[in-house]
């Protein structure tokens, strides 16, 4: 996997540099941009991007960056001190631009927010930022965020909504293969998202799809306004990467100049929207879709006879980068699990299910009245990705409940609040 | 090499008119335009049982206006005119297909027109839309005329004009219909233009449709009185006006709130502010596309009591359905703008788009209008605003061509006459309507804060006590002396009471600016240990690494304790956490107690060894007032303070926070501690309260490990309390404790 650091400092890039190379992740190269050199790379892509959006070049007709042959960009969040023209001072201003006009397919800003290592709002990080991820220097050196294995995680520190490092570039590049293909069709149908299962999905999840959807119907009395949203439509309806609509416009037009070229650039920014949609607001809320760890805990009996032992549950958590049943017991699974997988895998890093038709089978709910069965009273702990007891009178301190920012009954959730890191904010714990 | 032209089919005259017109009230408002265009201050349309009448009092058509224009389809004199003939008004046609839309609406048509310059000799002509086949050539399609001298009954008795008659009516007009079709074409011109001309006047402002239906009589003055009583209910008035634009002129942008809006403002207020387009930042390497604009915005209140006899419920219903903001080319409206029936039209401004995003920051706005924060969250949303946008198309396009502008750089109609085109242009528009939108909700949230600021600021109440003793005395000698003398005696003492208050009041106003300043050289320094906590982890991280490679135990050690250091940084810094956090220093929650004491024994942990914290005594569903969890942490964390300053010499060092729901409905959280005592009595204990008031002497050889000690943390603790309806106080200590603190306050019911 190639890497490449950028920041506006030598020292500071050398700071991310070392940091990753103290995770030692494997088959990871890390090259560094700073100074005049990013300054020329950067001005380089901004001049391109804006010949392509507002004047007469094609995507093919301006010169490639640096950007374009790597994997994962890791860029600092302050540049202030590069001699940029205009106000693009901070890795959010040119975010969007790598991602649209490079070849690169995942964006890391570092130290958007120093003081936050665990956001508890939307369970995706930082929300607002316009790259993929927004981290902090000393999460590059944490081996599980690389790895995603909590053998790997630093002091146990291993954020649920972190993605697997090393994996997001394959992810993403199949993620905008297929958009690229799929440009005017329906993101849910191609999502095999059901209108009634798009319908129930909070107004606020729903609204990236239905501000999309350019129709004639102003009312939504069934709620699935945005279920017809193309990715087309989801391009021009979205700022994050490109802001400027007029601009996004302008480029749609292009599209019979140099087809591919546009259509790439589309892909890449729509890829990254629907991913971060699909995280934030389909998954986060873990309402329409359940992941295995939030089901067992609202399902226990899952783990069959070994429910009662708590190395059992976390066991589940690495099974679920494996084979079915996911550390499940095998025959509850065959019978009742297998069939109500979500079964796109482009979106997802770990095994879904359809919780609706979970709740509605009786005859799975029916194991909760079984008396050969004892569970452990665990909570899944949001930062480390693994069970705890709820009391544990071995701990300093129990596992901390708080409450997610996102409508639905499943934002009530725990930490185990890792000493040393930041949880923000606050007051989503006395909610 | 041969030549030939090209020959046109008759079908393209339906195809410029039938299929290009979607609605019938865009192919009425096509006729109506051109009654405009030529001049009428009246426009009648007439529904009869198996025709349409469509008259006017213009100048009429001339024999040779019918033949050299009307039989022209595309002719573009409207646009080389610009003018109205008599009245000078802009045109609104511009590509001569407008007649054409008739043919939606029915499959005859009959023209009957008086030019004001031959009063006695009517033009008279026949179209019978059906017989025009496809395949035809079109210059061989016939219609008959001839010049008769009776002419038709035009409005307001006019000897000129020009009378339309549908027949073949391709639908029926019932009174759902009818009424509908009223409402467009009632909203057919802008509503702060003038609609009702006065007294016999032939202005180029004064227009004035009608539509004549049996069916829905009344309907129009009861729609008028129904925007007349809404207007009046607006809460603020946003305008702006471009002129010469494409000549470097800035637009300006006003905004008008009523007085009370917002609550608490007294009188009314205005904004004025200029601003050079593009508006958009990124977009100032674009030319100017634009050269005249003017809007008009109102913002209503949809909810609380409403004036004028309108209820909550009649304003949004008819907000839904014609509020937003529309779009009027020459003075007609494009329908799409602002449509209830089209989603994106509806939301052309992208309003309830940015609402969807949660944007809090204007992205238009300069950055000298980005002080308040989360203003934009006072955006009036889609169904609480009426307003229109005024345009001219051929006038934009006037100008752009004599500046050499390639087509497509200036405002532009599409054929399907209910929009514009999406270009640049157009976006420049819309983001300078945006602007004046956000700059309107920028202003609005500074009115709001400062009426709260305000609120706080009324007049000290010892001035009333004064006022109110200065009426007594007047009026001494109509009141019986004892009266007189038990009501002045209540009242002086009432004021002396409020006076000691004020007091107190002030000298905390006092403390703020020191405490603000030791609160940013906090927030600083908390910078600070977020850097020196990253070099402590890289360190550690770097020493272990080496400890391991190279087996010394000595310095795996060494590592470990650099690790502690920074979890000990990091748990310290979760002190300045609520500070930084804008939810966290937002009040809009009850917040439950028992989190926020965890909160702050955690965070004060490494700083007070040894002490043993007691926390279980707290009912989870016991809440805090609604307060931030900024001050509410900042409540406890100043008494724990205390308590270990209190406990420095005790060989026992003990806190427990016991919370409870007491007799008479108060909820409490007491805090006790372990420590030397108060060094006074329970009652003089309120003291302590005061600014830089001490009963504790830290002694020299503590100095350094005691926290703050100035006298003003208890101040701060009832400065909060106060303005979130607490009460603080020491209370009878509890069993094995030296101190009891108590915050109370009036519990919710259970």
């Amino acid at each position: 996997m190639k890497v490449l650091v950028c920041a506006d400092l030598d020292s500071e890039s050398s700071e991310f540099s070392d940091a990753i190379e103290r995770a030692d992740p494997p088959d990871v190269d890390v090259d560094r941009l700073f100074g005049d050199d990013l300054t020329e790379e950067i001005a380089r892509l901004i001049d391109g991007a804006d010949r392509i959006l507002s004047a007469d070049a094609r995507p093919r007709d301006v010169p490639g960056t640096r950007f374009d042959d790597v994997d994962l960009v890791v860029l600092d969040n302050n540049l202030a001190h590069l001699g940029i023209k205009g106000a693009r001072l901070t890795a959010e201003a040119v975010a969007g631009y790598i991602r649209a006009f490079s070849g690169a397919p995942y964006v890391v800003s570092i130290n958007k927010n120093p003081d936050v290592d665990f956001d508890l709002r939307y369970l995706v990080g930082d929300y607002a930022s316009r790259a993929d991820l927004a981290l902090n220097v000393p999460h590059l050196s944490n081996a599980g965020l690389w790895t995603r294995k909590l053998v790997d995680a630093a002091k146990g520190f291993l954020p649920w909504y972190w993605p697997k490092l090393l994996n997001v570039a394959d992810q993403r590049r199949r993620q905008i293969e297929f958009v690229s293909e799929a440009l005017d069709r329906s993101v849910c149908e191609t999502l095999d998202i059901p209108i009634e299962a798009f319908s129930s999905l909070s107004r606020h999840s729903r609204s990236l799809l239905s501000q999309a959807e350019e129709t004639d119907e102003s009312s939504d009395p069934d709620h699935s306004l945005g279920f017809r949203a193309t990715y087309r439509q989801v391009f021009l309806a979205s700022p994050r990467s490109l802001p400027n609509q007029s601009e996004r416009r302008h480029l749609l037009t292009k599209f019979t100049r140099d087809e591919r070229g546009i259509r790439e650039i589309v892909a890449r920014v729509v890829a990254a929207e629907i991913d971060f949609w699909f995280r934030r607001d389909v998954l986060a809320p873990q309402e329409l879709l359940v992941d295995v760890p939030h089901l067992l805990m609202r399902m226990p009996f899952l783990l069959g006879q070994r429910a009662s032992e708590l190395p059992h549950w976390n066991s589940t958590v690495d099974a679920c980068a494996g084979e079915p049943p996911f550390g499940t017991d095998p025959e509850i699974f065959t019978k009742h699990l297998e069939q109500q997988r979500f079964r796109p895998d482009l979106w997802t890093t770990t095994p879904c299910f359809w919780w609706a038709a979970l709740k509605g089978d009786d005859e799975l709910n029916a194991h909760f009245s079984r008396e050969d069965l004892n569970w452990a009273d665990a909570v899944f702990c949001e930062d480390q990705s693994a069970f705890l007891c709820r009391h544990d009178s071995s701990r300093e301190n129990d596992p901390a409940e708080f409450v997610a920012e996102f409508e639905g009954p499943w934002s009530r959730r725990y930490v185990a609040n890792v000493s040393g890191f930041q949880y923000v904010p606050k007051s989503r714990f006395a909610l | 090499m041969k030549k030939r032209t090209f020959t046109v089919d008759a079908a393209l005259l339906q195809e410029l008119g039938e299929r290009l017109i979607g609605r019938a009230h865009i192919a009425l408002a096509e006729l109506i335009k051109n009654a405009y265009d030529a001049d009428a201050i009246n426009c009648r349309i007439r529904f009869e049982a198996d025709r349409i009448l469509v008259s006017d009092d213009g100048h009429g058509m001339s024999q040779q206006d019918f033949l050299e224009r009307w039989m022209r389809v595309g002719t573009t004199h409207k646009v080389d005119q610009k003018q109205s003939r008599l009245l000078g008004r802009g045109l609104t046609g511009s590509k001569g297909i407008g007649r054409l839309s008739a043919q939606f609406l029915a499959s005859e048509m009959t023209l009957e027109s008086t030019s004001v310059d031959q009063p006695g000799e009517t033009l008279f002509a026949m179209v019978d839309w059906s017989t025009i086949s496809r395949g035809q050539d079109l210059q061989k399609v016939e219609v008959e005329w001839e010049m008769r001298r009776e002419a038709p009954d035009y409005p307001d008795g006019s000897e000129s004009g020009t009378q339309i008659s549908l027949g073949g009516l391709k639908s029926k007009w019932d009174a759902t219909l009818l009424e509908d079709l009223g409402r467009d074409v009632w909203t057919l011109r802008s509503p702060f233009a003038s609609t009702r001309k006065a007294g016999g006047s032939r202005e180029a402002g004064d227009f004035f449709v009608d539509v004549d239906a049996p069916e829905i009589e009344g309907a129009r003055d009861a729609f008028d009185k129904m925007r007349a009583n809404l207007f009046a209910n607006a809460r603020a008035r946003i305008r702006g006006t471009l002129d010469r634009g494409r000549s470097g002129a800035q637009a300006s942008v006003t905004v008008e709130l009523v007085a009370g809006y917002p609550e608490g403002v007294d009188e009314a207020s205005r904004f004025n502010e200029t601003v050079a387009l593009p508006v958009r930042a990124g977009d100032d390497a674009l030319p100017v596309l634009v050269d005249r604009a003017r809007f008009d915005v109102l913002v209503f209140r949809t909810e609380g009591r409403q004036r004028h006899g309108i209820s909550v419920g009649e304003t949004r219903e008819y907000l839904a359905k014609f509020g937003n903001v529309s779009m009027y080319d020459a003075g007609f409206r494009l329908p799409y703008y602002g449509s209830a029936s089209d989603k994106t039209g509806q939301d052309w401004l992208n309003i309830a788009l940015d609402q969807g995003r949660r944007l809090n920051v204007s992205e238009l706005l300069p950055e000298k209008l980005r002080t308040q924060s989360r203003y934009m969250q006072d955006l009036p949303a889609p169904g609480r605003i009426f307003g229109a946008v005024d345009i001219d198309t051929n006038h934009e396009r006037a100008v752009a061509e004599q500046a050499g502008a390639a087509p497509g750089e200036w405002l532009q109609i599409q054929p399907s006459r209910d929009r514009l085109h999406s270009n640049d242009a157009f976006f420049q528009l819309r983001d300078l309507v945006r602007f004046s939108l956000d700059f309107y909700a920028n202003r609005y949230r500074m009115l709001a804060l400062r009426a709260a600021e305000k609120q706080r600021q009324k007049e000290p109440a010892s001035v009333k006590f004064t006022q109110a003793l200065e009426v007594l005395d007047q009026g001494q000698s109509d009141i019986p002396g004892t009266v007189y003398r038990a009501v002045r005696k209540e009242i002086v003492e009432a004021r002396e009471a409020v006076q000691s208050e004020e007091e107190a009041l002030d000298q905390r106003a006092a403390l703020l600016a020191p405490l603000a300043t030791a609160g940013m050289a906090a927030l600083a320094l908390n910078h600070e240990l977020a850097r020196e906590r990253r070099l402590l982890e890289s360190s550690s991280e770097e020493l272990s690494r080496l400890a391991d490679r190279h087996s010394l135990p000595e310095l795996e050690q060494l590592a470990s304790d650099l690790s502690a250091s920074r979890d000990r940084l990091g748990a310290l810094q979760e002190l300045f956490a609520p500070l930084l956090s804008e939810a966290d220093a937002a009040a809009t929650e009850r917040l439950r107690v028992d989190a926020i004491v965890n909160h702050v024994v955690r965070s004060m942990r490494p700083l007070l060894p040894r002490v043993k914290f007691d926390v279980a005594q707290i009912p989870r569903s016991l809440r805090f007032p609604e307060g931030s969890f900024a001050e509410w942490s900042a409540v406890l964390q100043n008494v724990v303070a205390n308590a270990w300053n209190a406990m420095l010499d005790s060989p026992v060092k003990e806190i427990a926070f016991v919370g409870e729901r007491g007799a008479g409905g108060r909820e409490r959280l007491q805090i006790s501690d372990t420590g030397v005592g108060l060094g006074t009595t329970l009652k003089d204990s309120v003291k302590l309260f005061e600014p830089f008031e001490r009963s504790l002497k830290i002694k020299d050889e503590n100095r350094s490990v005691a926290i703050g000690g100035q006298g003003l943390g208890l101040s701060i603790t009832r400065m909060i309390a106060h303005r979130r309806a607490a009460r603080v106080g020491f209370v009878q200590p509890q069993a094995r404790f030296s101190t009891t603190f108590e915050i109370s306050w009036r519990g919710t019911r259970q």
